[in-house]
């Protein structure tokens, strides 16, 4: 092959593209698969319409200056994939989730949530931009701002053991969810352990 | 109990929509100009600035939150209008710019989880991002100006999925809890 045809056939791409952008300056709207396979949406609003997605690879189509409401096609979903590799490839792995226990008394962590807090680190450490969000949580116990407070407090203490252990402070999170997602039911005012916990999210 | 994001009124929206459509004829004309305004700046060099930027010492509640992959040619504008390259890490503002040059992009994980991947040659606005950790209550506002971006909803869409939108020069995106792209054609 000639370098002058190999030239030719390169500078025929950008026009293509250029035409592409020109006859229809438009948005485009993929609907992709929830990675546990639940349903999900979304709805695509133009000037004067509105469409639903609601099944994986449907396409919403919105032209500039187009009339009503947008077009819905369904897009190959390995033609989505190629034609967007860098929304692929780029995306980051799924967060990993850890829980950390307090002793009776609530100040010492068991032997086994060192072991979480070790493999939690390693894994924050190891990811491009890895972040360590630590979410603290309460029993029944108290009122509800006492837990939120309590439970704000059980994250700074794991929190601080990461910095401790040199992991930077600006990538973490301490939060306190106080007694709104026990891990266990119970009625209020109920002593329960399993409720008295820190999780953490490794992003 | 909904999302304290002040709704964007669909009045506004029809607005801004009506004189994109009146530029119609204009885009068309326009249009080569703009592809190759784009390659050029596509290829100029980014504005860099090696110094350790003062939103990555925002503190949590500052941030909206951080990025994680970075590719090529990567850039954040401050609301002050400083840029800087991106490197994964950093944190990114509830006002921030993100534009990726050619063959380049970028992921962030905001406060909640939602994750966003910006593509090749785009322009992201981050216009709004607010978020209680404790009671899970936020909004959040993207504008694409051009390029693509994939989203994959959080905790926010989860709880108020209604405080969640996309927006782009033709078309404003509501989701219920979901995975979905974006691209939006080069402004005209």
């Amino acid at each position: 092959m000639t370098t002058r045809r190999r030239f030719a056939r390169a500078a025929l791409l950008p026009s293509m593209l250029l035409l592409a952008a020109c006859s229809t300056p438009a948005t485009r709207v993929v609907l992709l698969p929830q990675s546990d396979g639940s349903p999900s949406g979304v709805v695509v609003n133009t000037e004067d319409g509105a469409e639903s997605l609601s099944a994986p690879y449907q396409r919403a189509t919105a032209a500039l200056g187009a009339h009503g409401a947008p077009v819905v096609d369904t897009v190959d979903p390995q033609r989505v994939k190629a034609d967007n590799a860098a929304l692929f490839d780029l995306a980051p792995a799924p967060a990993l989730h850890y829980t950390v226990y307090f002793d009776v008394g609530g100040t010492t962590i068991t032997p086994a949530s060192q072991i979480a807090m070790n493999e939690a680190m390693q894994a924050a450490l190891s990811r491009s931009g890895g972040e360590i969000v630590i979410t603290g949580h309460a029993d029944a116990v108290g009122t509800s701002a006492q837990n939120d407070e309590l439970s704000l407090n059980r994250a700074l203490r794991v929190r601080q053991i990461f910095l401790e252990r040199g992991f930077p402070a600006e990538r973490t999170e301490a939060v306190g969810r106080g007694q709104r997602d026990p891990a266990v039911p119970t009625p209020a005012e109920t002593s329960e352990a399993r409720n008295r916990r820190v999780t953490i999210e490794v992003r | 109990m909904q999302g304290d994001i002040p709704r964007v009124p669909l009045a506004a929206i029809r607005g801004s929509l009506a004189k994109a459509v009146v530029k119609k004829n204009l885009a068309l004309a326009f249009c080569g100009l703009v592809f190759v305004s784009t390659a050029v700046w596509a290829q100029s060099p980014p504005a860099t600035d090696a110094a350790p930027s003062p939103s990555t010492r925002l503190t949590p509640e500052q941030r909206a939150g951080i990025l994680k992959s970075v590719r090529g040619d990567v850039r954040l504008l401050g609301e002050s209008g400083a840029t800087r390259a991106a490197q994964s890490g950093d944190a990114v503002s509830p006002i921030d710019r993100i534009e990726t040059g050619a063959e380049s992009g970028a992921s962030l994980v905001l406060r909640d989880g939602t994750t966003i991947v910006v593509g090749p040659s785009s322009r992201l606005d981050l216009k709004q991002f607010h978020f209680d950790s404790t009671t899970r209550d936020g909004g959040l506002l993207v504008s694409l100006l051009r390029g693509s971006l994939r989203m994959i909803t959080g905790l926010i869409g989860k709880t108020h999925p209604d405080a969640v939108r996309v927006e782009t020069q033709t078309a404003v995106i509501g989701i219920r809890g979901t995975d979905f792209i974006v691209q939006a054609d080069p402004q005209p």
